[in-house]
């Protein structure tokens, strides 16, 4: 007669089972691979001489103003999309030359106003964002240090720091907030005039102004074939 | 209905005057004569209903001129309460750690709830059919922007974040806050190219939105005269008709 234990448990076999863990996306392989790589793909770039030339010169020009960078690298990034689409546009051959060419110039005007709004936005926001975070600083400096245990849960040094430990890092971490106040404006305001305002108030204008130097010009070349 | 919650300064000190003054017990609350504190060099307090200006001489200050410093709308938009809040606290986590994901997850609600709102509020001239139309345009060219985006760079911008935390990434400064947008500009032309060509089957196999060609002026079919087809045209008592004799054509 063989007698097994109760708490042998040969019947059921236990797997790797969690109950109540939420998903998160470093628990994923797959994305802990690609920002991994990631990461050690940028530390080899930015070792590079060109790219150390590109960061000092980027900081040379942003010290005075360095929440417009943001505004400067969304900028960059519609200037070569709009920069595309009207060159698609013009060596369109389903459509004909003064379509192609009214096409051209709307997107041009509409890209132009964007980019004057987004700046002219981003400088107006800039004065009333920093008032916001002043603010934000003096009413959380002398917040609740624990917190940073319950967003945090799976950064180490935070989870074992103890408490005069714990209020250094949550003085660094509300300087890190202070700091996405600025990222957060610019990437709203980007977002808004490009995907908003562009879309639904830039485009009629441009329409109208394009149509009527279309018709300008047609008006000045029809004596000439007289 | 809403309505305003103004904590003035006055009001305030009119109820600490009430807590603390305890001569004045053996009359009501309500009736009791708020009298502030006068100084030394004697201003009359009739001289206080003159304007604000005779008031700094009190020690209680009463504001007049100035408006509330603090206003809640029943609650609902208290700026102090917002600031303190964890919501917003995570969300600036969210913007700090996944800067292309946050600008996403910006678009997605311009263009898929102010935008369409937009374009069916504002008066234009173009009709029902074509607003439905450039309204499902706007929330699918949002779902898969926002899609490519969170699928391709959050993974990216953890690395990226993970990088400008180490001390080569503290030493770049300004320029590595900046890395974080670097991807959306390589990406950007492509981006807008897959965008661009997934609206149209999103459009027409999810939503059920086709994009109609221009009508003709003419139709392909002439419109056909049934009265000829039931034989009770008078034209088919003259002409060829007369001496027609079988068969339907």
């Amino acid at each position: 007669m063989k007698i097994t234990p109760l708490n042998q448990n040969i019947y059921n076999k236990t797997r790797n089972v969690t109950f109540g863990a939420k998903w998160h996306p470093t628990n994923n392989a797959a994305y802990r691979t690609i920002a991994d790589a990631t990461a050690n793909g940028c530390a080899r770039l930015m070792s590079t001489k060109s790219a150390l030339k590109v960061a000092d010169f980027v900081n040379r020009h942003t010290n005075k103003k360095p929440g417009l960078l943001n505004t400067h690298l969304i900028v960059l990034g519609s200037t070569l999309l709009s920069g595309f689409y009207i060159i698609k546009t013009l060596n369109n051959k389903d459509m004909d030359e003064k379509r192609r060419k009214t096409l051209a110039l709307n997107q041009t005007l509409v890209y132009g106003v964007s980019t004057i709004l987004a700046y002219a936005f981003d400088n107006w926001a800039m004065k009333k964002i920093d008032k916001v975070a002043d603010k934000f600083v003096e009413l959380n400096k002398d917040g609740d240090v624990t917190i940073l245990k319950k967003f945090y849960p799976l950064e180490k040094e935070i989870q074992k720091a103890n408490p005069q430990e714990l209020v250094e890092l949550y003085s660094k971490q509300i300087e890190k907030w202070k700091g996405a106040f600025g990222l957060a404006k610019s990437i709203m305001i980007g977002g808004l005039v490009y995907r908003f305002i562009a879309p639904v108030v830039v485009t009629p204008i441009a329409n109208a102004i394009s149509n009527k130097l279309q018709a300008n010009k047609q008006a000045g070349q029809q004596p000439k074939k007289a | 209905m809403f309505y305003f919650k103004i904590n003035s300064i006055a009001m305030n000190q009119r109820q600490e005057h009430m807590k603390t003054n305890f001569t004045d017990f053996h009359i009501p609350h309500s009736k009791r004569a708020y009298r502030p504190q006068e100084q030394e060099s004697g201003v009359r307090r009739d001289e206080m209903r003159r304007g604000a200006t005779a008031c700094k001489q009190y020690n209680s200050e009463i504001i007049m001129n100035k408006p509330a410093d603090k206003i809640n709308f029943c609650g609902f938009l208290n700026t102090e309460k917002l600031l303190k809040s964890d919501g917003l606290k995570k969300v600036l986590d969210f913007a700090n750690n996944q800067q292309l994901v946050f600008d996403a997850t910006f678009a997605l609600l311009l263009t898929c709830i102010l935008r369409p709102l937009s374009i069916i509020s504002l008066p234009s001239k173009k009709n029902k059919e074509d607003m439905k139309y450039a309204s499902a345009h706007s929330i699918a060219s949002g779902l898969i922007g926002f899609a490519i985006s969170t699928a391709i760079f959050a993974p990216i911008s953890s690395g990226i974040k993970k990088f400008t935390d180490t001390a080569q990434g503290k030493a770049l400064k300004q320029a590595g806050k900046g890395l974080g947008r670097v991807p959306d500009i390589i990406t950007a032309v492509p981006k807008g190219i897959l965008t661009v060509a997934l609206i149209p089957p999103i459009l027409k196999y999810v939503f059920g939105i086709e994009k109609k060609g221009k009508k003709d002026a003419t139709p392909a079919v002439p419109p056909l005269d049934y009265s000829l087809l039931n034989f009770k045209s008078s034209s088919l008592k003259t002409g060829q008709f007369a001496s027609f004799k079988g068969g339907v054509y």
